[in-house]
């Protein structure tokens, strides 16, 4: 037996050494969420913890959430205890039941819970509000009694939440920690902000929340040109200027310019030749010409799509083979989507509601249905509406889950009725998540009645609660059947035409060029972030609407902008401009990014880790190149250097067609560099990359940037 | 015994706690057969749950110990839910078995030592370990690949490993 252990311990170390699966650097991780359970309160765990949506016979009232009934304290370790039992054998599934067969699940868990008699009669109570349909008052006697539908473990996983199942949620608090994305460095923070106590309902929070809703903003302004809109950005820009006592840097040349409109762009610098082409074009309309040019390029569709879907797969996209998610073919579809000139509020339109494979060679294949299958994650439901927020609406719902956030602005009530719009989809992995299919199907809502079909949580009052889907104040028919409505078609609808979704768009496209966006931390908007130019915000949302939600017309009136036209020198009269300790952004300096602080370890590894599960080595060497630049961190890397640091001493070349062997290239790097050997695992990890890339010089120069980063942050 | 180490609850740095133990919490789950994800997810509710209780400091290795008695609790309790069947028939022995292996050093000096080992296998061997280890290659594939029946690319593996076991203790002796 003992040799048996053995041998799995060594097999997984063969893992490790072989499959490149290093452990990760979990540490931020923890201690965020270490932080958010600590601000949570703790008396009551299993509220905050519970799955939200597993039926249990109760009537919705006419209001799309309505407290049903109240759990005495009192009871509440009694009736825990009594519902784990009854999960012992069976408990009640969310949905795709039939009616006999819940009432059969719910009498066998009330049957560990309370006396016959007594469960007997609460099912024929629940069968009568069942039927009828009509409202409860809080506090109803018999449903104090009843068992938590949030300690209910699910039995069948037949759609929607069904993944709930695949993590405790009892024993491992909230085990769903929020994802992180490319473009919110910050974000770790904002949720540690967003994670603030419950708020009672007749708290400031409600105002603040009132506030924020999601606006239905269908009327568009017309459309101005884009000069004025250029113009329109500048103003704004000089206006937080003067009121801040700040003088913007100078200009860049027209070289720095060009070089960073080709990194911020395209994700690269210009060719010497590319270089020579824009020096020769008129003064006049270079810039301009530039612009439009990279924006018609398959180097900006391509690089934007990485980007692109670092934000829609947030921490899947860290980890390309995780849950059947095909990175590539969203990415595919992002780079032609944006190469057809696809409208914002189409292509969301179209990842909200796609159904289909991950599968490329299935029959039913659809890449879009990646960014869904990415979000289902673990938590189902919870992790779509979660990143759908932060995607589309800039916000983080995380804390909204279990009581009203005011960070965020948004009730729990909000949360659920958002969160009842994913309740059609079943999500089904293939083998060893090798892939995943997004399918539609009808939902029966908790009690069963597809016609009315809600979800049931728990409010932070202890009350169950139903939610039907609205978004905005704005609700849909109430069906679950397909047939009568397509809840995500409608989301897709209701989401698109709101004010949220258009400032969420604009704020992630000039962060995306210019490293800090209005708001701040990038999904962080809500009454705690207030954005640091709201005019401006606003302005550019409604033309964005008013330009039909043409992306690459926002780029370009960003680019062309003073935002970009400024230098990145530190000036003493730009001294307060500095959002990297945390201020407003001002815009009166050009941004740049910083090399990322990771270690050369990490940096290296996650080079290692971009090779998709399943393939060969040559495969991922030739997906890499497909890729290049990739979104992982090496080339971010390169691109946050300078022209001079990009290119390197003239030994690197020497080094790169030298005849030494991959070992010896690796170690004379680090010597130089480091003035050190490398250990034998960045030793491993560098050859990777050394092989990993289209030719020896670039490779060579890869390594030698990585470390160039690392010696600077040591 | 006992009263000879220092009982006070220790102010830990969560940070320093994590940073110093989270590899090897990792890769003694990893051992135990999660996956990469379940790895993580598990580790990181491993520290959780040790760091919002009461914690005493007993030295690196009881905390080690303690860390890894949490975390395979942590994976008792999701493979139950999930109707799972744990996959370790004796957690004591496997103890011992991964104390041996981890040493000091989370496994680092052995890691390093099966990367060195590794080269040293013939092309054959060090080809099938690749495929099954690097290219996740079924049984199957590796026989087809390398001509050979199942029970022989099985029969090969098993060499194989058997040679870096001898190899490695050849190392860290």
């Amino acid at each position: 037996m003992n040799g048996d252990y053995q041998d799995r311990i060594m097999e997984a170390g063969l893992q490790e050494v072989l499959g490149g699966q290093y452990p990760p650097d979990l540490t931020a991780k923890i201690l965020q969420e270490l932080d958010r359970r600590r601000v949570l309160p703790t008396e009551s765990p299993g509220l905050l913890d519970s799955p939200p949506v597993k039926s249990w016979p109760v009537s919705p009232l006419t209001p799309s959430v309505s407290p049903v009934a109240a759990v005495d304290p009192a009871d509440r370790q009694e009736s825990r205890r009594d519902v784990s039992a009854g999960t012992a054998t069976g408990g009640v599934a969310a949905s795709g039941r039939s009616v006999m067969g819940r009432r059969r699940s719910a009498s066998r868990v009330i049957g560990w819970s309370v006396a016959v008699a007594s469960g007997a009669l609460l099912v024929l109570f629940a069968a009568g509000i069942y039927v009828s349909r009509t409202a409860w008052g809080p506090g109803s006697p018999l449903l104090v009694q009843s068992p938590r539908p949030s300690d209910v473990t699910p039995v069948e996983s037949e759609h929607a939440d069904s993944q709930l199942g695949a993590l405790p949620h009892r024993d491992m608090p909230s085990p769903w920690v929020p994802d992180t994305d490319f473009s919110s460095p910050d974000e770790s923070a904002a949720i540690a902000s967003a994670s603030t106590p419950p708020s009672s309902p007749s708290s400031p929070i409600q105002e603040a929340h009132v506030e924020d809703r999601p606006v239905p903003a269908e009327v568009r302004s017309e459309p101005w040109d884009d000069s004025r809109i250029i113009a329109f950005v500048d103003q704004m820009l000089d206006q937080q200027w003067r009121q801040h006592g700040v003088t913007p840097a100078p200009p860049p040349n027209d070289s720095q310019w060009c070089q960073r409109v080709y990194q911020r762009l395209v994700g690269r610098d210009p060719t010497p030749d590319e270089l020579r082409q824009f020096r020769n074009e008129p003064s006049g309309r270079r810039r301009a010409a530039l612009v439009d040019r990279l924006l018609e390029s398959d180097d900006y569709a391509r690089y934007w799509s990485e980007r692109w879907a670092d934000t829609l797969l947030g921490s899947a996209a860290k980890q390309p083979d995780r849950w059947g998610v095909d990175r590539q073919g969203l990415e595919q579809y992002l780079a032609s989507s944006m190469q057809e000139d696809k409208p914002y509020d189409q292509l969301t339109a179209e990842l909200l509601s796609a159904s289909g494979s991950s599968d490329p060679e299935a029959a039913d294949h659809d890449a879009a249905a990646n960014f869904l299958v990415a979000a289902w994650g673990r938590e189902g439901s919870i992790a779509a509406t979660d990143r759908v927020s932060r995607v589309w609406l800039g916000k983080q719902l995380v804390c909204a889950r279990c009581h009203d956030d005011p960070s965020s602005g948004w009730g729990q009530d909000e949360f659920w009725q958002l969160n009842a719009f994913f309740q059609q989809i079943k999500v089904q992995r293939g083998p060893e998540d090798s892939f995943a299919v997004v399918k539609d199907v009808d939902f029966h809502g908790g009690t069963g009645i597809p016609q009315d079909a809600e979800i049931f949580y728990r409010g932070q009052d202890g009350r169950l609660r139903a939610a039907y889907p609205e978004f905005g104040s704005e609700s849909i028919p109430r069906s679950g059947l397909l047939a009568d409505v397509h809840r995500r078609q409608e989301l897709a609808r209701l989401l698109t035409r709101s004010a949220d979704f258009r400032r969420a768009a604009v704020n992630r496209v000039w962060a995306g060029l210019l490293r800090y966006g209005f708001i701040e931390p990038i999904d962080g908007a809500g009454p705690d972030h207030r954005p640091s130019h709201p005019e401006l915000l606003d302005g550019l949302s409604e033309q964005l609407a008013a330009h039909d939600f043409d992306l690459k017309r926002l780029t370009r009136w960003i680019v062309l902008s003073r935002a970009f036209d400024v230098s990145d020198q530190r000036t003493p009269e730009s001294w307060m401009d500095t959002p990297e300790t945390g201020g407003s952004p001002l815009f009166a300096r050009f941004y740049t990014e910083p090399a990322p602080s990771m270690d050369l370890q990490r940096s290296l590894m996650l080079a290692v880790r971009t090779r998709p599960a399943g393939s060969t080595l040559q495969a991922s060497i030739l997906a890499q190149r497909s890729w290049t630049p990739s979104s992982v961190n090496i080339p971010q890397i390169i691109d946050t250097q300078g022209s001079e640091s990009m290119i390197g001493p003239p030994w690197l070349d020497r080094l790169a067609t030298s005849p030494m062997s991959a070992d010896q290239k690796v170690e004379h790097l680090f010597r130089a560099v480091l003035d050190r050997k490398p250990t034998a695992r960045e030793a491993t990890a560098a050859k990777l990359v050394l092989a990993d890339r289209m030719n020896d010089h670039q490779a060579v120069r890869e390594l030698w940037q990585i470390l160039i980063s690392e010696r600077s942050r040591l | 015994m006992k009263s000879a180490i220092p009982q006070d609850r220790v102010d830990l740095d969560p940070a320093a706690l994590i940073e110093r133990f989270q590899v090897g919490v990792w890769r003694y789950l990893r051992a135990l057969g999660c996956d990469p994800a379940e790895a993580d997810d598990l580790t990181q509710e491993t520290f959780l749950a040790v760091l919002q209780h009461s914690f005493v400091d007993y030295g690196p290795a009881a905390t080690a110990a303690y860390l890894r008695r949490v975390a395979y609790n942590q994976l008792v309790s999701v493979r139950r839910r999930s109707g799972k069947v744990t996959a370790v028939e004796d957690i004591e022995q496997f103890d011992r078995a991964w104390e041996d292996w981890a040493g000091n050093d989370e496994g680092e000096a052995r890691l390093d030592a099966l990367r060195e080992c590794v080269q040293q296998l013939t092309d054959r061997a060090r080809m099938a370990l690749d495929m099954r280890f690097r290219d996740r290659a079924s049984r199957s594939e590796i026989a087809e690949m390398l001509r050979i029946s199942e029970n022989g690319a099985k029969n090969l593996m098993q060499r194989a490993k058997q040679q870096l076991r001898l190899c490695i203790e050849r190392k860290m002796a």
